[in-house]
């Protein structure tokens, strides 16, 4: 019988492998991710609703990696606190929140924070630089960035991941071929590398 | 060239799906109507090679259907996997249900809800609403012709159509003569001066695209 449940959860497309801009919401009772799914316009990002042992799964559908990752179930979850860990992924998790974690994971008690949360990360600008339409980033000119790095980046500012440097190690030179009026930076004060406007660089 | 949009139609309710269907041929769709999630499955399957339906209109109730051996979360599932350019209505007498939204949500991530308890019209006017799209100086007629306004030229072509509905997404097609299809409607846009673009963005992924709007590039 267990076996027959794995095989049909399997199927679900919540674990379909999908490159667009994806929220993975990880709960036991799926509530959060349909409530977002009311608040979230559907062109902007794709919302996986899965249940805590379900992680790891929902994760591997996102390609390359999840743009953000909610614990609306809080407390530990080793799936979530390895891709975070691994990854620039935008990550809001229920207070109170384990010992641990990487200091760019934001904590929540309400729902209307993570709404609010996901809203701004989605309108976030840094240097003429904007969320693309369903992945990447737009230049002020038009032209497409298809980096989930640099995507990360823009959502998560003025803020930053405190995560190793070398996971941002083609960011520079992305700018440059393009460009962009920003820098990346490491402020230990905002939560390490972190997208800076060159304006306000100086 | 002609190719009429197919629209897959789940309902278990043989008066209701005849209603349905009647409407979708009248607006020159071809309709996959089917009574169960296997007539479905086995539709979608027959078909995985010569097309790929433009809708999806699915009853998440399948009390009536002939035989229970698949569900409509799995037809929805498949939708998702394997047809995730095909829009997707699901209607439901219990959508104010948070479990029945997340099974939903969870079989096929992209779906539309719709509360069967509005009755049939207003399934019709919801479908009509998201087909009927205006972009720029184009319009979706009756969700299967594409007319440029201003010379009220029409494009009948299911993957126009289709491009269409999906802007500003990226949309990929699947077979040489998809993309062929997508080509020529790219010139028929040139030469009527159209404000809309095609945009190839490789490996049969289009979009189109239209200056000043920042929701493409």
């Amino acid at each position: 019988m267990q076996a027959l449940a794995g095989r049909h959860r399997s199927r679900l497309g919540v674990f379909a492998p999908d490159r667009s801009r994806s929220i993975l919401v990880s709960s036991s009772d799926g509530e959060m991710a349909v409530a977002l799914h009311e608040r979230i316009d559907r062109t902007r990002a794709v919302i996986k609703d899965v249940r805590p042992d379900e992680s790891a799964d929902g994760i591997a559908a996102c390609l390359p990696f999840p743009w953000l990752v909610i614990n609306a179930a809080g407390g530990e979850s080793a799936a979530l606190e390895d891709v975070i860990r691994r990854q620039p992924v935008l990550a809001l998790w229920r207070a109170p929140t384990p010992r641990g974690l990487p200091r760019h994971v934001r904590a929540f008690t309400r729902f209307s924070e993570v709404s609010a949360a996901v809203e701004q990360a989605l309108m976030q600008r840094v240097a003429g630089l904007r969320l693309a339409g369903e992945s990447g980033v737009d230049l002020a000119d038009g032209t497409h960035i298809a980096s989930a790095v640099l995507q990360a980046l823009v959502a998560q500012h003025p803020l930053g991941f405190d995560l190793p440097p070398r996971l941002f190690a083609g960011v520079p030179r992305t700018l440059a071929a393009h460009h962009v009026q920003a820098r990346l930076v490491r402020g230990e004060s905002r939560g390490g590398s972190m997208l800076v406007a060159d304006a306000a660089a100086h | 060239m002609r190719a009429n949009a197919e629209v897959l139609i789940l309902e278990d309710d043989a008066e209701t799906l005849d209603e349905l269907k009647v409407h979708f041929s009248a607006k020159r769709f071809h309709p996959l109507a089917a009574r169960s999630a296997s007539r479905a499955l086995s539709m979608l399957e027959n078909n995985s090679q010569s097309s790929r339906p433009v809708l999806a209109v699915i009853d998440w109730d399948l009390s009536k259907a002939p035989d229970s051996q698949w569900s409509s979360s799995d037809v929805l599932a498949r939708l998702s996997r394997e047809l995730n350019d095909c829009l997707v209505i699901v209607y439901s007498a219990n959508i104010d249900s948070f479990r029945v939204r997340s099974e939903i949500q969870r079989a096929h991530p992209r779906a539309w809800l719709h509360d069967k308890r509005d009755g049939p019209a207003s399934l019709i006017s919801r479908v009509d609403r998201v087909l009927d799209q205006t972009v720029a100086d184009l319009r979706v007629h009756d969700g299967s012709v594409v007319i440029h306004m201003p010379s009220l030229d029409e494009h009948h072509h299911r993957e126009a159509v289709r491009l269409v509905v999906h802007y500003p997404d990226i949309v990929t097609f699947h077979s040489d003569t998809a993309t062929k299809a997508v080509r020529r409607f790219g010139e028929w846009l040139v030469r009527h001066g159209s404000n809309v673009q095609l945009v190839s963005h490789g490996n049969r992924k289009y979009r189109l695209a239209v200056a000043g709007d920042p929701r493409t590039r």
